[in-house]
């Protein structure tokens, strides 16, 4: 008991640089920074991976997924009321033990770096299809992973500052598509229930892994201001995050008929590649510069909380060094890694299914053990009077 | 500022003076239009049109035809690309003619790849070309015009009069993969004493097969507007009167459509078999009539019905054609796979469902306009 209170001291003591960052962001900012750090690569292939298991009801399935996030969400907000002041990586080794603990952190480091290789991978691989079919991997990678730490590196309150602005990026990125809804045939989509309740059920899985971002708030919650840490926030950038998901699916749905979809890769940039107006054309490059700053927003957010995480553990103040040598760490990783299609895929495939123990989890154990701990207490309490 | 951030500066910007993807204009020998036909020993033939710019400037645009025969589209590019003077630049072509030999053996060979290039014009337009296409795009010009040019300007322009559906490379995608509606391409044809190009009409396709029958600049209107497709600005002239032996251009009368209306209802009588019932309700303008009359009511209602008389005759016609040749140009299929899939047998469209259909027309007209005279 005393050595956990000695290390709690030390920890606050050590972040107490960082105390006067937290407490900072407001209700707004903290939806744009969820609704930021959700939307990302995902978004593009979302459509061709549901459709062949939920056929047109793979809009339903978008919806259902948003529910079971909220859920996850959930524990995650239940989580982080029982320690308020404390991120995940200074509230774990309190929770479960300082080598439980420190294995905890470790482990979801690790998980954000990987994801951080996959997003960028991924992002490479979408940009070399589309317009780069010379540049080499690395100079993408360089670019935008450089960009995200010069971002990354600055304290949060000015991370956020270019979130909120760069959501606006997103609506622009919704009202795009809408000139395609020219070609929509609702026929597509009907009958509504045609796939069944499982396939609907199992293509959540699909949605799920496109759709996380919100398990970084185990990591950003306690920078919020508290009069501001509503639940609300969470709700309201989910549900936003899930309706232009949801819009994104079913508008490729019904332009697209249903064989065809199975082979597009990307059918949001296939829909615009195709509209022609006057005086614009190729209306897919415009959607990428914008989905860019989309998956811009995601890297930095996630950069951010690995960084943060090797700074309490390494018990350093500042995370700003620590930021750059990781982005340099992770370009020698993606130099090396194979970026043929199916070992990307294949890498995805394993990151995304390892996500659900740390989105879900661990945060569920977690609680549940801060909560047997807070029961106990309360008991020993009673029977010491 | 220190000096390793101006250091940092100065490196960088040798980084940033070269770019791999540049396309130059300069380096590139920009396609406006391509032909692909099926030649003797049933390999492919490749016709392109390249716009260039003579030394001379006063003779203006210039075309450059270039051809090659291949065993698929890459390789006949790959071949041409040995004939021109600069890159191979597909990004700007505008229309794309298939000979009808080789329609109807199936297009999508053909086409697969502009669907799989990120750079290739999904908006260009498609055209199939009784006999051979690459006569058409080996015009070069066409009084004063340049072929390609004029090709997508003859396409559009029927598209504006509502003899063609409003397509391109991208909208026959979605038709072709999917299994409950066809679609049809603009049929040119080619004659080579007047060096003239026409539309012939509407080439009628099943899944990605031309079939060979087509329907006529006059019948493919009337399909537009019983498919829904085409909602006002179709043009008809009519023959309705026999009497005028001496002045015969009394006896016609041309009128354009104001408004049109489908209602469409699709029963099904037993298990598998359906019968579509086809109402078109036409409010109409009478633009050309010498006979005039109309002030009189009874005359204007005996003119209407012979407008709707002969419009119901046209549309059977239509409807069996487009029968005879199974390609479900209004997506019944569709619908039936939407709304009616608890009838269907295992929930699947069978094959030549279409010509199963028993798809009923009725017409209903109405003068709304004449114009400013009666």
């Amino acid at each position: 008991m005393q050595s956990i209170e000695l290390l709690n001291r030390t920890i606050q003591e050590n972040g107490m640089n960082k105390m006067s960052d937290k407490n900072k962001i407001t209700w707004w900012v903290g939806v744009s920074i969820l609704i930021q750090s959700q939307i990302g690569v995902g978004i593009l292939s979302l459509s061709n991976k549901i459709h062949p298991v939920a056929k047109g009801d793979g809009w339903i399935s978008v919806i259902l997924s948003g529910m079971i996030v909220q859920l996850f969400i959930t524990i995650i907000w239940y989580l982080m009321k029982t320690n308020p002041n404390k991120t995940l990586f200074e509230f774990a080794p309190l929770i479960a033990g300082k080598y439980l603990g420190a294995l905890i952190n470790i482990s979801y480091i690790f998980y954000f770096l990987s994801t951080l290789v996959v997003i960028t991978l991924l992002f490479n691989d979408v940009l070399k299809r589309w317009i780069f079919f010379e540049t080499p991997n690395i100079v993408i990678s360089i670019l935008i992973l450089m960009l995200s730490a010069y971002i990354a590196s600055e304290s949060l309150q000015i991370i956020a500052r270019f979130f909120s602005i760069s959501v606006i990026f997103v609506i622009l990125l919704i009202l795009i598509t809408i000139p395609a809804f020219s070609f929509f045939d609702i026929r597509y989509i009907l009958p509504v229930g045609q796939a069944g309740v499982t396939n609907i059920i199992k293509a959540t899985h699909q949605v799920n892994i496109s759709i996380l971002g919100f398990e970084l708030f185990l990591i950003l919650m306690p920078f919020i201001k508290i009069k501001n840490r509503k639940y609300s926030f969470l709700l309201v950038g989910n549900i936003f995050t899930t309706v232009i998901y949801t819009f994104v699916v079913f508008t490729t749905f019904v332009v697209f008929s249903p064989y065809e979809i199975k082979l597009i890769i990307e059918p949001i940039l296939y829909m615009l590649k195709a509209l022609q107006f006057k005086l614009l054309d190729r209306m897919d490059l415009f959607f990428l510069s914008l989905w860019s700053v989309s998956v811009l927003t995601t890297l930095v957010i996630y950069l951010y909380s690995s960084a943060l995480g090797i700074s309490t553990i390494l018990k350093k103040a500042k995370h700003k060094k620590v930021t750059y040598l990781i982005v340099i760490m992770l370009l020698i990783i993606i130099y090396f890694l194979p970026k043929d299609m199916n070992s990307i895929n294949l890498l995805a495939k394993i990151i995304s299914n390892l996500s659900y123990i740390f989105t879900a989890g661990i945060p569920f154990i977690l609680l549940l053990i801060a909560s047997l701990k807070r029961l106990f207490r309360k008991k020993e309490a009673l029977t010491n009077d | 500022m220190t000096n390793t951030k101006v250091c940092f500066i100065i490196l960088s910007l040798f980084l940033l003076t070269g770019c791999w993807d540049q396309h130059l204009l300069k380096n590139t020998r920009l396609i406006y239009g391509m032909a692909f036909d099926l030649d003797a020993e049933n390999k492919i033939e490749e016709t392109i049109v390249i716009r260039s710019i003579p030394i001379n400037p006063d003779t203006g645009m210039a075309n450059e035809v270039v051809s090659a025969v291949g065993d698929t589209i890459n390789d006949t590019r790959k071949l041409i690309n040995e004939k021109i003077s600069g890159e191979y630049g597909g990004s700007k072509n505008q229309v794309v003619l298939l000979g009808s030999e080789l329609a109807k053996i199936d297009i999508y060979p053909f086409l697969d790849n502009f669907y799989r290039e990120p750079l290739s014009p999904l908006s260009a337009k498609l055209g199939v070309v009784q006999g051979k296409a690459g006569d058409i795009i080996s015009l070069k010009e066409k009084d004063q015009n340049l072929i390609a040019e004029y090709l997508t300007e003859l396409i559009r322009n029927g598209e504006e009069k509502r003899i063609l559906p409003i397509q391109s490379i991208q909208t026959i995608c979605t038709h072709m993969f999917d299994e409950g509606k066809d679609f049809g391409l603009p049929l040119l044809q080619f004659d080579p004493k007047n060096r003239a190009v026409e539309i012939q009409g509407l080439a009628l396709f099943d899944g990605k097969k031309y079939t060979e029958n087509f329907l006529t600049p006059d019948q493919s209107s009337i399909m537009m507007l019983l498919s829904g497709e085409a909602k006002s600005g179709t043009e008809f002239t009519y023959k309705v009167n026999e009497e005028n032996k001496e002045n015969w251009v009394y006896n016609y009368v041309s009128f354009q459509v104001l408004k049109a209306k489908v209602k469409k209802t699709i029963s099904s009588t037993s298990s598998n078999d359906f019968s579509v019932q086809l109402g078109l309700d036409l409010a109409i303008e009478i633009d050309e009539y010498p006979k005039d009359h109309l002030f009189d009511e009874a005359y204007a209602k005996e003119l209407k019905t012979k407008i709707k008389k002969q419009m119901g005759e046209d549309a059977e016609e239509v409807i069996s054609l487009l029968q005879e040749a199974n390609s479900d140009v209004f997506g019944y299929g569709r619908d039936l796979l939407a709304y009616h899939s608890k009838q269907l047998q295992g929930n699947k469209l069978e094959k030549g469902y279409f010509k199963k259909l028993d798809i009923q027309s009725k017409i209903e007209v109405t003068i709304e306009q004449a114009g400013v005279i009666y």
